[in-house]
């Protein structure tokens, strides 16, 4: 089977990718390979853990090649602001016009399976790729049942341990974080619509509104407080972060009628923990192969950025193919892979540098508390910082301001 | 001196230019030829007016390693890309995907020898090597059917033209491999016109292009006194 591009991985961001590519209708033929069965829809009343935040250029990405209507309404949480605050009290921060969408990846993959076939696009699954060998002309996959194919153009997004990555000798650069993550789905009090997130003396503790009063937990601290939480009994976890989420007792705060405290009241779900790393590939694209996602980079999930960064790979690496298309270009020739590479680089180590010195400034490090309220509070009061803060949170400096497909 | 007379009127390949060619990079991704093709591609479609290329049966002239021929392919048509050094068309043969092998071929040899007529007719780069403009034009304008185009793209003969396209881009900034270009067969907008004209081809339109090196994409300016772009057809004969 001969195909101008082969993504290799079928989860959120490789489906992504295959319905923007096959949305365009430019390319005479694109496949998917996935690892893993597609999943079924179980439509289960109570939300599951593994959720991700979407930026509304993200949103604005997915509806312009038709994915996003596919997500059922009753399933996204949606918070128009959000609240940041620290364990002190001092330098609380609130965004009034950060919206942002909490949905559940299993909804995502449903809804690109869903417009994949719409799109005639086939996902070959559960299939793994056996090897990978790449020509000036070519690239050959083989897979572990024996088919074998062959692209123009392979794309990795098959996570965190790419096998394209490593299979083309692509190397990496990896640094753990000192966290662990700790994932699950509590009820809330009462129904609020506003995102959360405390920096708590440990790490970032943040809540995501879902619907009624579900609420996505992430809860970041060092690996042996999260194996505590993981293994503690419901009753004592929902003591924990109760208390982590309201002492100090909020009249020590200065600004105390600006933070409300949530308060859980059930835990729904299974705990889930799991590691952290920032991490990168030496190159995002090679002669024949790009990499989008988590096979390219992975961040500390506190700002929810991981995944839409993915998204914005997924929206610059689809346009510029696509602008490729209408005038013959190769679509595997480095030449034009390179302008992808380097945009995609250029957003990635922004984000990074800017989580980095958030981490930083939140160690424990008294005077680097100070200088952070300092500038937190600072931010708050100025209309214009304050702004280029959020346009950068809300993604569209990241992706094309008008995309290929979209263009007569 | 006679030999040299008649090898003018039968060939205007320059054995010199084709040893050149012989041991250039075509498909190296800082190729500048890559970005250039965008723009091209985009001016044949524009011109003639269409999305992509289906049903039109181009020459590719001089198609060196086969950059041009691939796009065209890819965008419908039927190419047949010659060139006369052979290790040219190795390379473009050997880089050929196995999706294009129905819409592309390629043949070592002189244009004089191609015994077709096209629909279109693509020389670009081309002129500023061959040993007569005329002639080679004349040559040209035989293979293109009635209401055909053709489209020539090539460098003027100006002071810029020799400061940056030869000056700075083959030796400062060696972006061209030396002796790529020779100013003295560069040939201005005017002259090549009235050549086209002179050889039975009507001149629509003609604009100049410019390559960013820090962008690596190229763009159309007013500004010709570089490189151009010229489009012709071929009038109905009487």
């Amino acid at each position: 089977m001969i195909s101008d591009v082969l993504i290799v991985g079928g989860g959120m961001t490789g489906s992504l990718l295959a319905c923007a590519l096959g949305y365009s209708k430019l390319f005479t033929k694109i496949s998917v390979i996935d690892a893993l069965p597609s999943p079924v829809s179980t439509n289960n009343p109570i939300p599951d853990p593994r959720v991700v935040t979407l930026t509304p250029a993200s949103k604005f990405f997915m509806s312009s090649i038709g994915t996003w209507d596919l997500i059922p309404e009753t399933r996204i949480g949606k918070f128009s602001s959000m609240q940041i605050w620290d364990y002190y009290g001092t330098g609380e921060i609130k965004f009034e016009n950060s919206s942002g969408w909490v949905v559940e990846n299993k909804e995502l993959v449903q809804a690109n399976l869903q417009r994949l076939k719409d799109l005639e696009i086939e996902v070959l699954s559960p299939v793994k790729v056996k090897a990978i060998t790449r020509k000036t002309r070519k690239v050959f996959v083989e897979l572990e049942d024996g088919r074998k194919l062959e692209t123009s153009l392979i794309v990795g997004a098959d996570g965190k341990e790419s096998k394209v990555r490593n299979e083309l000798g692509i190397g990496n650069w990896c640094k753990p974080y000192p966290h662990n993550g700790m994932v699950c789905i509590v009820k809330i009090e009462g129904k609020l619509n506003q995102a959360y997130q405390r920096f708590l003396q440990t790490g970032p503790l943040a809540l995501l509104p879902l619907w009624e009063n579900y609420y996505s937990v992430v809860w970041s601290a060092p690996p042996d407080i999260i194996d505590t939480l993981v293994k503690a009994f419901d009753n004592d976890f929902i003591t924990q972060i109760n208390l982590a989420l309201s002492s100090p007792s909020l009249a020590s705060f200065p600004n105390q009628s600006e933070i409300i405290s949530p308060k859980v009241i059930e835990i729904c779900t299974e705990k889930f923990s799991f590691p952290y790393a920032l991490m990168y590939a030496n190159s995002f694209v090679g002669p024949r192969v790009a990499l989008v996602g988590d096979a390219a980079h992975t961040i500390h999930p506190m700002a929810g950025q991981g995944y839409n960064l993915g998204v914005y790979d997924v929206a610059n690496l689809a346009n510029i193919l696509c602008q490729g298309a209408k005038i013959g270009r190769d679509p595997g020739h480095l030449a034009f892979l390179q302008a992808y590479g380097n945009k995609s680089k250029g957003y990635n180590s922004l984000l990074a540098e800017v989580e980095e010195s958030i981490l930083l400034s939140y160690s424990d490090i008294k005077a680097l508390h100070y200088a952070r309220n300092f500038a937190y509070s600072t931010i708050g009061r100025m209309p214009l910082v304050k702004d280029a803060f959020q346009k950068a949170a809300n993604g569209f400096d990241f992706i094309p301001q008008k995309f290929e497909w979209e263009k007569t | 001196m006679l030999c040299k007379l008649v090898q003018r009127f039968v060939s205007t390949v320059d054995p010199a230019e084709m040893q050149r060619f012989a041991v250039y990079k075509w498909w190296n991704p800082d190729n500048v030829l890559h970005p250039f093709s965008d723009l091209r591609s985009e001016y044949i479609k524009t011109r003639l007016q269409v999305q992509n290329l289906k049903g039109l049966r181009i020459l590719d002239v001089g198609c060196g390693g086969g950059i041009m021929s691939e796009r065209l392919g890819r965008l419908g048509a039927s190419v047949v890309g010659i060139d006369p050094s052979e290790e040219a068309i190795n390379v473009a043969s050997l880089h050929l995907p196995k999706i294009l092998k129905g819409n592309v071929e390629y043949k070592n040899c002189e244009l004089s020898a191609v015994d077709e007529k096209f629909d279109v007719v693509l020389a670009s780069e081309v002129i500023e090597h061959v040993t007569d403009h005329q002639i080679f034009l004349n040559d040209l304008s035989g293979k293109v059917k009635d209401n055909g185009a053709v489209f020539l793209t090539t460098v003027s003969k100006t002071f810029e033209s020799w400061l940056l396209g030869i000056v700075a881009s083959e030796y400062i900034l060696k972006i061209v491999d030396p002796g790529t270009h020779q100013w003295d067969k560069f040939i201005n907008p005017d002259d090549l016109i009235r050549m086209c004209n002179l050889s039975g081809l009507e001149v629509h339109h003609s604009n100049g292009w410019f390559i960013d090196y820090l962008k690596f994409r190229a763009f159309f300016t007013s500004y010709s006194r570089l490189g151009y772009l010229i489009h012709c057809t071929k009038p109905q004969s009487a």
